[in-house]
């Protein structure tokens, strides 16, 4: 998982030399590399066009799941656009945090091929400000403790 | 197992609907083409029975222009628009070459619109 989140990162069309890596160097997702690598890219994108930095990638496990975060400190998604008595909510689709040209495809692609891989792509507001996009992918572990 | 053909020119859009393809084994991406003008080529050599069309590709010819052509020379594929462009609905609902309509941000809804359409197919 650490080496495909750094080879998202070298890959990257945005200048990620400022982004910091959390990641437990033995945490294996079972994902497609491909679908892995855009998720990643669509949130670091995101992050970069909407949100402020510092930008953060981090994953941790999570029973038989591994938590991919992406996280900036922008403004993040407004109140009103997340589903109201809920830490989690479903990638928003508002029009501050459209990517492609306006159309808000990146976070459908991200909530597409997290769910293509046994997924769910999830946002979370990043305390004290700013957003935290999630992937949560299939752990090649299993469950972890 | 059902041909699929994709003719989108977004390599993320591309990727994304293999994934969702790739979810049921009875369908198989056959081919990928990012202009109108090698979605007709690619037709001819694939026979596809589902084709994915966007409607914004490369080249100068738009995807709902493209429709009853692709029609022409793959009869029996059901072509499902797959479109960010939400006034291409009114054109496509007295278009008789295009089967479905489907907004990419609805992209969930991509298998089981397929699927429908399959099912439609093998009734035929």
């Amino acid at each position: 998982m650490a080496e495909a989140i750094t080879q998202c990162l070298a890959a990257s069309s945005q200048d990620t030399s400022s982004v910091s890596v959390s990641c437990s160097p033995d945490l294996v997702v079972l994902a497609d590399p491909l679908h892995l690598g855009r998720i990643v890219d669509n949130y670091l994108q995101n992050a970069f066009k909407y949100g402020e930095p510092p930008v953060r990638v981090e994953a941790t496990a999570l029973g038989d799941m591994v938590e991919i975060r992406v996280l900036d400190h922008g403004l993040g998604v407004p109140p009103s656009s997340r589903t109201s008595c809920s830490a989690s909510s479903p990638v928003p689709d508002v029009p501050s945090m459209r990517d492609k040209k306006g159309t808000g495809l990146g976070l459908s692609i991200v909530r597409g091929l997290a769910e293509a891989n046994g997924g769910q792509a999830y946002y979370r507001p990043n305390v004290p400000h700013g957003s935290c996009f999630i992937a949560l992918l299939p752990s090649a572990d299993g469950p972890r403790r | 197992m059902k041909a699929v053909l994709i003719v989108e020119d977004d390599l993320d859009i591309q990727v994304l609907i293999q994934a969702i393809f790739s979810m049921d084994p009875r369908f198989s991406v056959a081919g990928l083409a990012d202009s109108a003008e090698e979605a007709l080529t690619m037709a001819i050599e694939v026979d596809p029975e589902i084709i994915v069309l966007d409607d914004g590709l490369k080249g100068p010819m738009r995807g709902v222009d493209a429709a009853p052509q692709i029609k022409a020379v793959a009869p029996r594929a059901k072509i499902i628009l797959f479109t960010s462009h939400q006034n291409t609905k009114a054109r496509v609902d007295t278009d008789p070459s295009v089967d479905a309509y489907l907004l990419k941000t609805e992209s969930a809804a991509l298998l089981p619109v397929a699927q429908q359409l399959a099912h439609l197919l093998a009734l035929i």
